[in-house]
Parts: structure tokens; sequence; C-alpha cells
């Protein structure tokens, strides 16, 4: 697909935006990411993205709840930071992984402006979350759009798996915070099971009180007060033996 | 065991609850004129989101979409279309009300559909992208040719494909009760399967299959407050499709 059949699929789906600021804000990071320097992309990616475009156009304008919208907004916002200094966090490996690694991000640059378009279906962000997760080893700005889709997506699916894409971050202590606050913000049973057993695995004792807290609350299910007791006990038997 | 015991009796008695509701109550039948997509406007999507009720939809060879509803007093549906965008508004007083939604679509349509309190999703035929939420009940979803994200709280799920889009990740999870998904048997795909009580069994035999699980894994005597988690990749691997249950068992069967 050339570049002038995507600008047009483009501009098709911007017709259904909701208002001006939405729509020059996309046409501005369609733009900027035509204006990347970066190695090509795979062949099947130009159709992958005009498909998901078609879907986003399918479901323009409405579905978008706050916590979407936010959402949006934020990995947007993200995606424009991203773009617009053209520097992404720095690349450890040698000379010979940079170019696949740049490709990857590029990737996921791609898979984050699908997330924030509007109206994105579940599973075209579910996707993008997907191509954000190894990204997010390397680019810091990845990670927090994961962040973002973790905190306010409102497909729980999307939450879940946003949220475990940040696992292996968790030293992190502002990504740390983050998800320690989503445990009293999401009321969802699955994603609080989700984020003690991240907690747990990186033995993050800093969310003990977020935890207690939990553990204390009469939950829906009897298996998250369960299993916020048991993640409460770990994480203290961790701290007291170092 | 008591514990999931009594849960499924909860679980159960919410879900009797809008049928005989809407059994005892005076109910009125609606039928709307039938819904035309705009003409060339890309591919169509219909959303819809009840408190109490069922939602059935299936396919039809035809371009619009049918939509006949039986609902308590006080219960209205608009349809609000946006070109090739169908919203179903579901409007209603105060109280208890509960509605039994019928929709006939056109072939390749998406789908949005929420039961936010209790109830019911069934789905007989889709050829787009899938999107349900059940907080109360279960989700049945037949032949599906596309991909689908789907979450039933206290609910199982059972979804089938006759085809699956080869690059859209997937993902179905549940707090209480079992997924069970069929799916093609060339589908390539990279599993993350995550479970507390219960377990896996799947038709697949999974690929450089790692982590604490094990496909038909009995998981007696284990504790049960660890998150087991089964990743492996199927027919050489491809997107990721995320499985979650909490309670219950997941089934990966292997269709035809």
């Amino acid at each position: 697909m050339s570049r002038h059949r995507a600008d047009e699929d483009l501009e098709s789906v911007l017709r259904h935006c909701a208002d001006d600021d939405e729509r020059e804000r996309l046409r501005r990071l369609w733009g900027r990411l035509g204006a990347l320097a970066s190695p090509a992309p795979p062949p099947d990616l130009a159709a992958r993205f005009s498909a998901a475009l078609h879907d986003a156009r399918a479901n323009a304008r409405h579905r978008r709840s706050t916590g979407w919208r936010l959402a949006a907004a934020l990995a947007a916002g993200l995606l424009l930071g991203i773009v617009g200094t053209r520097q992404l966090a720095p690349i450890t490996d040698g000379p010979s992984g940079s170019a696949a690694l740049e490709l990857q991000l590029r990737e996921a640059r791609h898979a984050l402006a699908l997330a924030a378009l509007p109206g994105a279906t579940a599973t075209s962000r579910l996707t993008a979350v997907t191509a954000l997760t190894p990204a997010a080893a390397r680019d810091a700005r990845s990670r927090s759009a994961l962040a973002a889709l973790a905190a306010a997506d409102r497909d729980l699916n999307v939450r879940m798996l946003a949220a475990q894409g940040l696992g292996p971050h968790l030293d992190d202590p502002e990504l740390l915070a983050t998800l320690t606050g989503m445990l009293d913000a999401d009321g969802e049973p699955l994603m609080n099971i989700v984020l003690l057993d991240l907690f747990v695995e990186r033995s993050a004792t800093t969310a003990l009180p977020a935890i207690e807290r939990l553990a204390d609350q009469a939950s829906d299910d009897p298996l998250v007060s369960e299993k916020a007791r048991w993640a409460a006990r770990t994480l203290r038997q961790r701290r007291n033996r170092t | 065991m008591r514990t999931i015991g009594l849960l499924g009796l909860v679980c159960y008695a919410c879900l009797q609850l809008p049928f005989a509701a809407i059994e005892a109550a005076d109910t009125t039948r609606i039928e709307l004129p039938p819904v035309f997509f705009e003409p060339r406007s890309g591919p169509a999507l219909v959303q819809t989101g009840i408190d109490w009720g069922e939602i059935r939809v299936a396919e039809h060879d035809a371009e619009w979409v049918a939509v006949s509803a039986t609902v308590t007093p006080g219960v209205d549906v608009q349809p609000v279309l946006r070109k090739n965008e169908l919203e179903l508004r579901v409007e209603a007083g105060e109280g208890f009300h509960s509605i039994e939604l019928e929709i006939l679509v056109p072939r390749g349509t998406s789908l949005a559909l929420e039961v936010r309190r209790g109830g019911e999703v069934l789905v007989d035929g889709a050829g787009g992208a899938v999107e349900v939420s059940n907080r109360n009940g279960s989700v049945a979803l037949r032949q599906l040719r596309g991909a689908a994200s789907v979450h039933a709280r206290n609910g199982s799920i059972d979804a089938s494909f006759d085809h699956v889009d080869g690059e859209t990740a997937m993902a179905f999870s549940t707090l209480n009760g079992s997924v069970d998904v069929s799916l093609p048997a060339g589908t390539a795909a990279d599993l993350s399967i995550r479970y507390n009580r219960g377990g896996v069994e799947s038709d697949f035999v999974l690929e450089d299959a790692s982590g604490t699980g094990l496909a038909s894994a009995d998981v007696s005597g284990l504790d049960p407050r660890e998150t087991r988690v089964l990743r492996g990749r199927i027919n050489g691997g491809g997107p990721r499709y995320y499985f979650e249950t909490a309670n219950g068992t997941v089934y990966l069967r292997r269709g035809a």
C-alpha cells in the first residue's frame, strides 16, 4: 500500500473524528510518523495499519468512556512526545542490534498510534499492547504508554495485559507507584489478582500498604481477599529477611 | 470447594433473577424498522449495553440490521446510526428492568456488547471484531471469523471460531467460570494462560511450553493462591492469545 493511499485512509478516518482538535492532533501525529527516518517497516505493516485504520473508522466517535478518553489522550500525547523529539531512549545494544531495535520501536510507535485512535476496537488495542511490550524494555515512553492503557482502558483484558507488560520494569519507582495506585483504583477483582501477582513476583515491598488495604476490604470475591493477605504476608517475610 | 460451590449458587441465582422477573412482569414487544448502514462507509459495527437480560445476535444475508426486543415496562430501545456504526441505546427508568434483545446483522459486522448487571450474551456468527463484557452470566459465541476480547466476571465463556484473524491478539477472561475456546486446527498463536483454581485442558500441543502450569494439569495439592502461568506456541506461533480464570478451567479445543 502506498503512502498516498495510507494518507487517504487516514483522511477518511479523520472525517469521522469528533472535533477539530482531535482531527488536527491525529493529522499532526501521522505527518510526524511519516517524517521519521527509520528502517523500512515489515512489508505487511502498511496493510495491517490500513486495516486497523478502517477498523478505527468503524468505531470512531463513540464507545469512549472517560477512562478511554484519558488513555487515548495520554497515549497520543506520549506518542507525540516520542515523535516530536525524534529521539527515543538510548539504544544500548551494539550497532548490529540497533537496526532491529529501531524497527521494533517503530512498530511500537505505529501500535501506539492505533491505540490512540478514537474508537479503536479492544482487539486492536490488545494487539498494540503486545507490540509495545517488547519495546518497553528499552523505551521509557512505551512503558509510559503501557501504564496509561493499564490505568484507563475501558477493556479489562487490555488493562490486564498492559499491566503484565510492565511487570519486568517495576524497579522503576514511578511505574511501581502507578501500578500500586491501580490496586486502590481498579475495582475489577481479576485486575487486582494480576497486580498482586506482579508485586509478589517482583518483591515490591513498597506496595505493601496498598496490598494491606485491599486485604482489609470486603472484596467482591473471596479469592482476592485471600490472595491479598497471602501477598502481604509473603512480602512482609521478604522485607524482614532483608 | 465449598466456597466455589457457594459462589456457583450465588451466580446461578443472579442469572435467574432477570429471567424470572421478565417472566413475571408485563412485557412489551418492540420491533424497530430495519436499519441500513451508509453505503461504502466501511466495516459496520453494532454496539449496545444493557443492565439486566439477554443479548442475542445472529448474522443474516441482508444489508440491514433487524432489532426486536421483549422489555419490561418503561424500557425503550433507540437506534442511533452514525454512517456504519449503530448504537442501540437502551433507555430505562429507575428500578429493576430487563430486556431480551435480538439483533440480526449483515455478515462481517463487528460487535461491542455489554451486560452491566446480569444476564447472557449469545452470538451466532460474527465476521468482525467482537468485544463482550458480562458482569454476571455466561457468554456463548459461535461461528466467529475474526477476533474477540471477552470478559465474564461471574460466568463461563464458550467461544468457537470457524476462522481467526491471523494478525490480531485476542483475550478471554473470567473470575468465576470456565473458558472454553475452540480454534481451527491450523491456528498459529502464542498462548498465555493464567489460572488459580482449576486447570488447563488442551487439544493443541504447546510448543516451547514454559511456566508453572502443565497441559491437562492436575493442580490439586498446590497452593490455590498462587497463579499458574502457562505459555507456549501452537503451530509455530503468531499473535498473542491470552486466557485467564481465577476459579475455573481453561479448555482449548481443536476445531475443524
